[in-house]
């Protein structure tokens, strides 16, 4: 049911993981969501949750990579790398992406017709 | 590729489902930590930070499950719930899962045997490349029965464009000798020399024949089948080359055929055809004709083009052509087994969709019977949220994995019955006819096993249609809803299995009878003295009937010097076979009456001794009678009675004849009656009545295949070493085959039929328990369900017989329209039967009344039980229930 809304979040929310991870190099999945905050400035509150499940994805599509390794903090955590194959969709995407949001502030910004 | 990695990595994530959750455990928990590091360093306290970092991060479960939806097949993972659930059901109700398991494994297996041997016989075809594109070319003759083709003939169809190739054959029957060891009597095929390489199989050893080796004048060659070189010359590869003896002439070996290829039927040895000089003639027609169909031709072309050809021989040769109307193109199943083995093989498969039927129906009534608790179940499931599709498929799973266990164990039974099959029919059918299974019977089985499945699996759904979640919630699991649907239901199939059980019990009462009728067969002999052994005098040695009359009268001779040997004689029927039907006629006969067929059988003076019958009137051949100048025939007393009612025959005169005397042709000599013998059977007993009969001298018609009868008063069995080694004294080059007694020669004439009762016997039994079980099932949950009912009864004072009539009158009711049915359908049954019934007929009121009561007492057995359940119902037990 939840689908229907989330579709484009989902879509967006790869976009920002892949952005983040080719930014700023490998990251666990706790850094990828304080550091999507932190951009956002804290206007978009993830659910931290819905990070995994966008990273399971990446990963099953073989647009990042995955493994175990320490935290600055000392702690065990899964890190996430993006791979040849992600910079290249990041790159489509990025097009893609900037393309759509040009029509989307064009279609914005039609004055209202006159009556 | 991305796609492709994708599926793969979700199909991974189904099997290390457990490891990944794991990985997936740990990940969040080191998530948990940092943020909660990162709360207290933003001035919480340690509880307060762990409590915020769990909100933060979303509900566990929730986030787990999402988890395992996004990596894995949500679909599969929910089908293996389902099926986990199945197998769990099934495991608790082992019960009723053993008894569908058990049940559909009768039925699938009963009808995959029923495929198997359909597909054996009529679609797997020769075990040769391509088998599907050869056809049998043949003439039809007035009569509508197939003709073979002449030499000639075979020539000129060969000039058709539609055919990779024709070629003909011709079976027969021949001695082989040789140094290695006794001589045999072998199949001998005479092909000609393309068949082989039409066939496109090739000799394993030596060569293929060459069109040199048909031309006439050439010098004889010979190729031996595998199973011949194995076992006559122990597989030694230097036998080709050398020369072996067919008929007594000379053939060199040239080669040995691969194995597994004896056609036309179980040759030992093929030579080439060279046709012999009556051979060349048009109307000589011997030849068996196999074609293979050009690549781009079908069956329909090729008759178009062969009809084309065969019309203009016709029309050039009216007299040659004058016994035929046309030709025929068939597959090679149709042409070799076609008649009555199609008939046979057909009417069991019927028989076995039958019990298939009776099996689900009985499944059917076990599930529709318990859908009353599933009901329940399933309005729970519809209430938290299931689909309607999501009810269907776990139905339909838990169906599939009872019937697919089914569909196993009835392929086993399967494979045990066509085994058993194959060792009781022996050489019935051409040694193409594999009697196995093969893919095509597992493919069957599956299928069957789905298809069951789909029809079982949604019968609960019959009970659950319509009904409020609510009402089957609060019902109890009693399961009203959908009863009197249920109720219906299960009677109508009650009675429709009871009455596909009286159609099965039908044919196997009648063919029963039929083999009863077949073995109290009066003969008009005492055959319990009778020993027979078969011989066939070589013509190259016996070229004369002098000769072959010289060694008949030796053979007795020696044989009736045996201790114990009564009698012997020299016959071309003994009891039961005749020497062939001919035609006769009667002298004084008006012109124009038709002459009729009469048995013929050529025996010598002491046949009717050792028949241990003397004659009725006249005397008995002497031995000179049958010498050029004495004609003389005795007569059996059908035929005296017959068509010399209310005179003596003796002394009257009769003659063979054929039906169209070609130009110049004359009729046998009159020949003078002399004697009248007893009726002695020399037909089929299958008949059922015994056939005028004709006896000729052997001296006069002195055959080269001739059986020896002998009469003795030891144990039959007993003398038959002697007989051999007597046998032999006289001819070593002898061909032996094993003497066996009348009685064995019978039993054997009977082994169809008994084959063929003893299936539908198996059949019926099982039909009728698994009807008996049902109506039983049905009325023992008719009386559970009334159980508060009789106690009500019972407490205002019903009497027990009252309560057990309760119960038994509708099974009556139910028995008596299945009866009904069922013996229209044994009637039916019957007349598909008819070629296989003697003695009896399809309507027979005898069997017909049998299976009646015996299907009367089965069914008020199977409701007795419950009934008296009912009858001893404790009112006070009941109601307080209630």
């Amino acid at each position: 049911v939840a689908d229907d809304k989330s579709d484009i979040l989902q879509g967006t929310l790869d976009l920002m993981v892949l952005k983040t991870l080719d930014a700023m190099g490998p990251m666990h999945g706790y850094g990828v969501a304080r550091r999507i905050e932190q951009i956002s400035e804290d206007a978009l509150h993830i659910n931290q949750g819905t990070i995994y499940l966008c990273l399971i994805r990446l990963v099953q599509k073989g647009w990042i990579d995955a493994s175990w390794g320490t935290s600055e903090n000392n702690r065990k955590a899964k890190f996430y790398a993006i791979s040849r194959a992600g910079r290249k969709q990041l790159a489509s995407e990025t097009r893609n992406w900037e393309r759509v949001a040009g029509v989307i502030g064009r279609v914005l910004q039609l004055a209202p017709k006159k009556s | 590729m991305t796609t492709l990695r994708h599926v793969v990595a979700r199909l991974r994530a189904l099997w290390r489902g457990g490891d990944l959750d794991r990985d997936f455990e740990q990940e969040l928990q080191s998530h948990l930590a940092m943020l909660t590091d990162d709360n207290i360093r933003n001035g919480m306290a340690p509880g307060e930070a762990r409590r915020q970092a769990a909100i933060r991060l979303g509900a566990a479960g929730s986030l787990h499950s999402q988890h395992r939806d996004a990596r894995g097949l949500p679909a599969f993972e929910s089908l293996l719930q389902d099926l986990r659930f199945a197998g769990r059901l099934s495991i608790k109700d082992r019960w009723l899962s053993a008894t569908i398991v058990a049940v559909l494994a009768l039925g699938i297996g009963a009808n995959t045997f029923g495929f198997a041997l359909v597909n054996a016989a009529f679609w797997r075809g020769l075990p040769v490349p391509g088998s599907g594109r050869f056809v049998m070319v043949s003439w039809l003759d007035r009569d509508g029965r197939r003709d073979p083709a002449s030499h000639v003939e075979l020539l000129e169809w060969q000039q058709a464009t539609q055919f990779d190739g024709l070629a003909g054959y011709q079976e027969t029957q021949a001695s082989l000798s040789d140094g290695h060891a006794p001589p045999e009597r072998i199949h001998r095929t005479r092909m000609t020399t393309n068949g082989f390489a039409l066939l496109g199989l090739g000799p394993s050893l030596g060569r293929d024949f060459t069109a040199a080796d048909g031309g006439i004048g050439s010098p004889p060659v010979v190729i031996l089948s595998d199973p011949l070189w194995r076992r006559r010359y122990g597989s030694d590869p230097k036998i080709v080359g050398t020369a072996i003896r067919i008929d007594g002439a000379h053939a060199t070996v040239i080669g040995v055929m691969s194995e597994g290829m004896l056609f036309p039927d179980r040759s030992d040895v093929w030579v080439p055809f060279v046709p012999a000089v009556e051979e060349r003639a048009r109307e000589a027609r011997g030849l068996e004709v196999i074609g293979r169909l050009a690549p781009e031709s079908g069956q329909r072309q090729a008759r178009a083009e062969l009809e084309t050809i065969s019309r203009a021989q016709m029309s050039a040769h009216p007299v040659e052509t004058n016994g035929v109307t046309g030709i025929r193109v068939e597959s090679v199943a149709d042409n070799t087994i076609g008649g009555m083995g199609r008939r046979l093989i057909t009417i069991l498969m019927a028989a076995t969709a039958f019990v298939l039927v009776i099996a689900v129906a009985n499944v059917v009534i076990l599930l529709l019977l318990r859908s009353g608790a599933r009901a329940r179940e399933m309005a729970l499931r519809a209430a938290v949220g299931a689909t309607r599709g999501r009810l269907v498929r776990q139905l339909l799973i838990e169906s599939l994995l009872l019937s697919l266990a089914g569909a196993a164990a009835g392929l086993a039974i399967a494979a045990i019955a066509v085994q058993l099959f194959a060792a009781a029919v022996g050489e019935w059918l051409p040694y193409w006819v594999v009697w196995a299974l093969d893919y095509r019977a597992f493919g069957y089985a599956a299928a069957i096993g789905i298809a069951t499945a789909v029809v079982f699996g949604l019968a609960p759904l019959v009970s659950l249609h319509r009904g409020h979640a609510m009402e089957a919630i609060h019902d109890g699991g009693r399961g009203t809803i959908g009863g009197v649907r249920i109720r219906r239901l299960t009677t109508a199939l009650v009675v429709a299995e009871l009455s596909m059980a009286i159609a099965l019990l039908g044919g196997a009462g009648l063919l029963a009878r039929s083999v009863a009728a077949l073995s109290a067969v009066d003969l008009g002999v005492d055959t319990s003295r009778l020993v027979t052994m078969n011989i066939t005098l070589p013509e190259a040695r016996y070229p004369t009937p002098e000769s072959r009359r010289q060694f008949a009268s030796n053979v007795q001779g020696a044989i009736a010097a045996i201790a114990g040997v009564e009698t012997a004689t020299i016959t071309t029927g003994v009891p039961a076979r005749d020497g062939g039907e001919r035609l006769m006629e009667i002298e004084g006969w008006l012109e124009g009456q038709a002459p009729v067929f009469v048995s013929t059988v050529a025996i010598t003076p002491t046949f009717f001794d050792t028949l241990g019958i003397g004659l009725t009137g006249g005397s008995n051949f002497g031995e000179l009678d049958g010498a050029p100048g004495s004609d003389v025939a005795i007569i059996n007393q059908r035929l005296a009675a017959q068509y010399f009612p209310g005179q003596d025959p003796i002394g009257r005169r009769l003659r063979f004849t054929v039906r169209r005397l070609a130009p110049g042709q004359a009729p046998g000599r009159w020949r003078t009656i002399v004697g009248v013998a007893p009726d002695v059977s020399h037909g089929s007993p299958a008949d059922g009545y015994i056939n005028a009969a004709v006896y000729v001298p052997y001296r006069e018609m002195a055959a080269a295949a001739v059986s020896l009868l002998i009469n003795t008063a030891r144990a039959p069995e007993s003398i038959i070493p002697q007989v051999l080694r007597e046998v032999q004294k006289l001819d070593a080059d002898l061909p032996i085959v094993e003497p066996r007694t009348i009685r064995d020669l019978l039993a054997g004439d009977r082994g169809p039929y008994r084959l063929y009762g003893l299936i539908f016997a198996a059949f019926a039994v099982i039909a009728v328990a698994l009807s008996a079980a049902a109506v039983y099932a049905v009325i023992a949950y008719a009386v559970a369900r009334r159980q508060a009912e009789f106690g009500v009864r019972a407490a205002l004072g019903a009497s027990a017989p009252t309560l057990v009539w309760l119960v038994l009158r509708p099974a009556l009711a139910q028995l008596a329209v299945g009866i009904t049915i069922g013996l229209a359908g044994a009637i039916a049954t019957g007349r598909a039967l008819a070629g296989m019934l003697v003695g009896v007929t399809a309507g027979d009121p005898i069997t017909l009344f049998g299976i009646a009561v015996t299907l009367t007492v089965v069914g008020i057995a199977a409701s007795l039980r419950p009934a008296l359940r009912a009858a001893r119902v404790n009112p006070a037990t009941v109601l307080r229930a209630e």
